[in-house]
């Protein structure tokens, strides 16, 4: 019914689809909503430190709020990334086959790119725990090779298409 | 299951699972980008400027100790903040939800599930999906319950989504194919150019994306947090002038940073329309020449809509403005082809009533 390739995209396309709306229904349960307001108030806190002339206040409620804001960025870039690069992954399941490569690289760059499309935003989940440049330089390895791959997957289907005659049938009687 | 010149098995004449995600698919993502331009246009730039008047005379209230005015500029920069992220997050959540209707839109065929369990799964992801992006619009006018509420909304569409890969699951092994369904609807040459031109916009989008993430990471992150400490530094030292330039070079960075993410997420969001746009062009009721019309103005916007949210953050308001022109022609030419497809709907039904007399 699918072809390797498609089921490796579509199959791993929903899954990640289906780990992305897990992850933002629990991240908005538990941490969204005492959040937004946290922030705000670190915000609000340090110009009142400020004004109060509390130097060492001051230098503390901002690498508090830098802290927080650092971890609320990625925490909602994990679920946007989730979602988003599995919703390329399975439209392009739908379109593998006019991606004109032979099958083992068609594996391959399938395998790829829905593979990148989890640990591109693990990589970034990890990071709301540690600034360690490995796992940043884990995340950009994944990007890279989610453009890697998407780029030869374009390009098969650019090779496909030429091979194929057109036909524009319109008439839907 | 499709004949190579019958699309039949992706439309039937009922409402039925397919006819369910693609139209509500649609509405979603043309909600959500009414929303967009409205906030772009009305919300966004003016919200920005207001935040940052109110910034300086925070500043200058560092300065002369006035912890009253400091709350009372915070009350209003936190109302303005909390309704641009709210309207980003219902736009934002809208056209993906649509996205994730039209992709299932075209699996619909492949799943070994009774017509009736399709649709309740159909109805789920749509209502959800509605339920959510509309609950988290109004979340502030009617307390803690309209969050709960979007929860549920999420929920609902996850439950859709499963039922989604339980369907393919069970007919796993079944003869058929999805290529069967979909290689004939892809012949066009309408649907060639949104095919690779979706594509490229993908691939340009992800691009944007690392360039982006690494000035993000390197520079504009740790820049602004800076800023902010040397503006409360000149604040105090009663350097109000130094003070308050130092706070638009901060909002200038925020700026960037929403500016920059705006425009690499776009590019991937048009590309994928685009592709999903190609995916459906036997189904656009129109003359060939507007079809491809249209699907050039759509290119076109969409192209240039990212190019010039990107070089809003250099050159300012004007590419803003056409920033938000661009999202103006990408956007009347999707209701173009969405009325083609209305057309070739109605045309079925029409061609079908005749033909049981």
């Amino acid at each position: 019914m699918l072809t390797r390739a498609q089921q490796w995209l579509i199959v791993g396309g929903l899954l990640v689809v289906l780990l992305g709306l897990v992850y933002g229904i629990v991240y908005n349960l538990r941490v969204e909503h005492q959040t937004l307001p946290r922030l705000r108030e670190q915000h609000r806190g340090i110009f009142l430190a400020a004004a109060q002339k509390e130097s060492v206040q001051v230098q503390e409620a901002l690498a508090v709020a830098q802290m927080a804001n650092y971890q609320y960025v990625r925490a909602i870039d994990v679920h946007t990334h989730l979602i988003k690069m599995a919703s390329v992954s399975i439209l392009l399941g739908l379109i593998f086959s006019l991606v004109k490569w032979d099958e083992k690289l068609r594996i391959a760059l399938a395998v790829l790119f829905v593979s990148t499309a989890v640990v591109f935003p693990l990589g970034v989940f990890a990071q709301i725990f540690s600034t360690s440049v490995l796992l940043q330089t884990v995340a950009a390895g994944a990007a890279l090779l989610a453009i890697g791959s998407l780029g030869f997957i374009i390009w098969g289907l650019a090779r496909g298409l030429r091979k194929e005659e057109p036909n524009s049938p319109t008439n839907p009687g | 299951m499709a004949s190579a010149t019958r699309p039949a098995a992706l439309l039937s004449e009922r409402l039925d699972s397919t006819r369910i995600l693609l139209f509500g698919g649609i509405l979603l993502i043309v909600l959500g980008m009414v929303l967009g331009e409205i906030y772009a246009i009305f919300v966004s730039h003016i919200a920005s400027v207001e935040i940052r008047e109110r910034l300086f005379t925070v500043v200058s209230a560092v300065g002369t100790g006035d912890t009253t005015t400091i709350h009372a500029q915070f009350d209003v920069i936190e109302q303005l903040l909390e309704k641009r992220g709210r309207i980003v997050n219902t736009h934002s959540h809208s056209i993906a939800f649509g996205f994730l209707a039209l992709v299932l839109t075209v699996l619909q065929p492949m799943l070994g599930l009774a017509e009736q369990r399709k649709r309740l799964f159909a109805w789920l992801i749509i209502a959800g999906a509605f339920l959510q992006s509309l609950c988290v619009f109004v979340s502030p006018y009617v307390g803690l319950w309209g969050n709960w509420a979007s929860d549920v909304g999420a929920a609902l569409v996850l439950v859709g989504v499963l039922g989604t890969l339980i369907g393919l699951f069970a007919r796993w092994r079944s003869p058929g194919s999805l290529n069967s369904v979909v290689a004939p609807l892809l012949q066009s040459r309408s649907s060639r150019i949104l095919l690779v031109g979706g594509g490229l916009l993908i691939l340009l989008g992800m691009l944007m994306g690392v360039y982006y993430a690494w000035v993000f990471v390197t520079q504009h992150e740790p820049q602004q947090w800076t800023l902010l400490d040397v503006a409360l530094a000149q604040a105090l030292a009663g350097e109000e002038e130094g003070a308050r330039s130092t706070i638009a070079s901060y909002r200038h960075i925020q700026s960037k940073i929403a500016i920059q993410t705006a425009a690499h997420s776009h590019a991937i969001e048009f590309g994928m329309l685009a592709i999903l746009l190609g995916i459906v062009q036997n189904f656009v009721l129109l003359d060939d020449r507007w079809k491809l019309r249209w699907i050039w103005a759509f290119l076109a916007g969409s192209f240039l809509l990212p190019v010039f949210v990107f070089t809003a953050s250099i050159v300012g308001l004007v590419s803003a403005g056409f920033a938000d022109l661009s999202g103006f022609v990408a956007l009347v030419a999707l209701c173009a082809m969405a009325v083609g497809i209305i057309r070739y709907t109605g045309a079925r039904d029409y061609s079908g009533k005749r033909s049981r007399g």
